[in-house]
């Protein structure tokens, strides 16, 4: 399902552009606003998908079809092209979901599940084409908000796993 | 999260640093990038400073880079006219978190040192190098506060 809509989303506008073209203009026009829309409604829905269930284990089972795990296909999908998508999409309502959804991969799968990603994101940044520099800077961002409070909540468990071991001693 | 921050920070620094030395105009893509770059910096430190960026590698040309977009002359070409408008202006938006993030650095890391080192140590920052570049750093936000009032 994942993989499909990654498929609509990054549909390039231009082949139904020349598809409908002897459709006449206003046909043309519409076609062009709803396959934004679409597109843009299939970002969203990923971007829901990935902040619910990304993080469930593929044994969990689910109430609600839409609510499982997402399968290792669909991930490994999700991991190939997200930032080919995020340098190719030129909206930016699309770059903010996947932008969001990109977060939320990364402070799940980041570094043991997904050991290339800085490369990925290096290699975006030394790129000479001004899209894809600003698609490793969008990736930056989301990898350092991933993991902005993880040192505070490192330092709060310490904390509280020191005095939970102290206090059991002393009893 | 340190990982990150030594992999990628001293790319985005260089890119950021490269696209100030070209003329501001209307194009949005130079100063949107350079708004990314500055938030980057500013949510890697609400907690901490890493070990990277305490050392003078990664101080120094994150300092300079911020005070060059605080001190940079926007032409009124590159704006808009209404100032409601100039306010939506990517060109002064990364003016704003260049300010934001020497504010965080001044209150959160900097201003502490007038406190007591100890109390610095205390948010991350151990060794007597970093100290130094801090004191360099307060200098001249000092002085650039002392600019504005």
């Amino acid at each position: 399902m994942i993989t499909a809509l990654l498929q609509i989303i990054a549909s390039d506008n231009t082949d139904l552009y020349v598809l409908n073209a002897l459709n006449g203009p206003f046909h043309n026009l519409l076609t062009l606003r709803l396959l934004s829309a679409t597109r843009q409604a299939c970002s969203v829905w990923v971007k829901n998908r990935v902040s619910a269930t990304y993080t469930l284990d593929e044994a969990y089972v689910a109430t609600r079809s839409d609510r499982g795990p997402i399968v290792q296909s669909d991930r490994i999908a999700l991991k190939a092209n997200i930032l080919p998508l995020l340098s190719a999409s030129p909206s930016r309502s699309i770059n903010l979901q996947l932008a969001s959804a990109l977060k939320n991969m990364v402070a799940h799968d980041f570094p043991d599940r997904w050991p290339g990603l800085l490369d990925e994101i290096k290699r975006l940044l030394g790129s000479g084409n001004i899209r894809e520099v600003h698609a490793g800077c969008v990736a930056a961002l989301e990898a350092v908000r991933a993991f902005r409070y993880v040192c505070f909540f490192t330092l709060v468990y310490n904390v509280v796993h020191f005095f939970s071991g102290f206090v059991s001693s002393q009893m | 999260m340190p990982k990150v921050v030594s992999e990628l920070f001293p790319t985005l620094v260089a890119i950021a640093t490269n696209m100030l030395t070209t003329p501001p105009t209307q194009s949005q893509e130079i100063p949107t990038m350079l708004h990314l770059i500055l938030k980057t910096y500013k949510t890697s430190i609400v907690i901490n400073l890493s070990t990277h960026q305490q050392s003078a590698e990664s101080l120094v040309p994150w300092g300079q880079l911020l005070f060059n977009v605080v001190n940079l002359a926007i032409p009124k070409e590159a704006v808009p006219e209404d100032e409601e408008e100039r306010e939506q202006s990517e060109w002064w938006i990364a003016k704003k978190w260049a300010y934001a993030t020497l504010g965080r650095l001044f209150h959160r890391y900097v201003c502490v040192l007038s406190v007591r080192f100890l109390r610095c140590s205390n948010s991350g920052i151990t060794d007597s190098e970093t100290h130094l570049n801090f004191q360099l750093l307060c200098k001249q936000i000092t002085a650039l506060l002392r600019n504005i009032l």
